[in-house]
């Protein structure tokens, strides 16, 4: 039987990982943006004191809560995506793939959530726990 | 008349030491080094250098050698810590008066320079470096403009010595990832107008163990002796990929 007939392996098919390419990528690119938009406004936009009441006001700025989200959002997606393109550099199988991306999604939601927990909670008008 | 009578004179010549990696499943199952002085010429090439280990020192030491014009990509070797064919590289241009020969790194070896290149030719025929065509053949032969025939020029000069496929960290690590070599030939056919078969092609490489685990280390182009850019083919061939997923050729 020459190569030509033997078919591609069970592998070669199916989904590949075409859109976390492109979305490691523009997620990358977004970030670079929000993370200098975040500097700039931590260090030039209205009262830079570290203290709990400056801190409230900020967290009461939908401009600051917006970059925020999307820090926190595209900085999880885009660290655990590398996470997962570290892990699977080393031969897992097709089945152990799927496992570790479902459970990297759900860690990266669970922990989104969390984190805009404490963002939202001055929007609110709550304390950060509720207080 | 033992290989030894015939061993030129050493007085008054250049000489380097010259050490090389041995070993022989079939005695030992060490490797070790063997070393060796011996008198070089302007012109002397590595193959030149282990020709004369052969036929006047050791006539057990394994190589592999055919066209010796950096054509047939049968001595890729790793010289002093770089990737090199033995046939091209003058021993003047190494500019070291000692010269470590060691056989294409992360292969098998199965004795003392010749490394087990089943798995890089494995990879190649998976990726049909061949043609497909759709449409009836042509009565004489396949046109093509010079101007898509030049998309080409880089991949075609790939002599498939595994220089690349050896440095790849990624091959290292998984055994099922196509590797440079064969992701450039993927390209070469992709970038054919002639050739009709993009869409299994593309399932071929946009896959966990195919294009998405390079990550664009460049080991491969700096391990190619003939200076192709693996990388810019692999990231061709990414872009390729993202482009179907939104309806693109």
């Amino acid at each position: 039987m020459s190569v030509r007939d033997q078919g591609q392996p069970a592998w070669l098919v199916g989904p590949g990982g075409a859109m976390a390419w492109l979305l490691q990528r523009l997620s990358g690119f977004i970030l670079i943006i929000l993370l200098a938009t975040h500097l700039l406004l931590l260090h030039y936009g209205g009262d830079q004191q570290l203290v709990f009441a400056s801190v409230t006001i900020r967290l009461k700025t939908l401009l600051f809560i917006i970059i925020d989200t999307g820090l926190l959002a595209l900085g999880l997606y885009h660290g655990l995506n590398g996470l997962r393109n570290v892990v699977l550099d080393y031969d897992l199988s097709r089945r152990a793939g799927s496992v570790l991306t479902t459970v990297l999604w759900i860690v990266g939601i669970f922990m989104t959530i969390y984190g805009a927990t404490a963002l939202y909670s001055f929007w609110a008008g709550r304390g950060v726990f509720g207080g | 008349m033992s290989i030894t009578d015939t061993k030129p004179q050493l007085k008054g010549q250049n000489v380097a030491t010259v050490n090389i990696f041995r070993y022989d499943p079939s005695t030992t199952d060490e490797a070790h080094y063997d070393s060796w002085q011996v008198p070089i010429t302007g012109s002397m090439t590595v193959l030149d250098l282990l020709f004369y280990i052969l036929e006047h020192e050791d006539g057990s030491l394994a190589f592999r050698y055919a066209c010796r014009e950096a054509i047939c990509g049968s001595c890729a070797l790793y010289v002093n810590g770089t990737y090199r064919l033995a046939c091209k590289t003058q021993l003047k241009d190494l500019k070291a008066t000692e010269i470590n020969i060691s056989p294409l790194p992360h292969l098998k070896v199965i004795k003392d320079l010749v490394v087990d290149m089943d798995p890089f030719w494995e990879k190649y025929e998976r990726i049909r470096p061949y043609l497909i065509t759709r449409d009836d053949l042509p009565e004489k032969e396949f046109l093509q403009d010079p101007a898509d025939r030049l998309k080409m020029d880089d991949m075609v000069d790939c002599i498939l010595c595994g220089a690349c496929y050896s440095s790849c960290p990624q091959c290292w690590t998984d055994p099922e990832y196509l590797g440079p070599a064969a992701l450039v030939k993927m390209n070469r056919f992709t970038v054919d107008t002639r050739d009709q078969a993009n869409q299994e092609r593309t399932k071929i490489f946009d896959n966990e163990h195919g294009v998405w685990r390079c990550h664009t280390i460049f080991n491969c182009v700096e391990a190619c002796p003939k200076d192709i850019n693996q990388t810019y083919s692999i990231q061709h061939l990414k872009r390729r990929a993202v482009a179907r997923r939104f309806g693109g050729k």
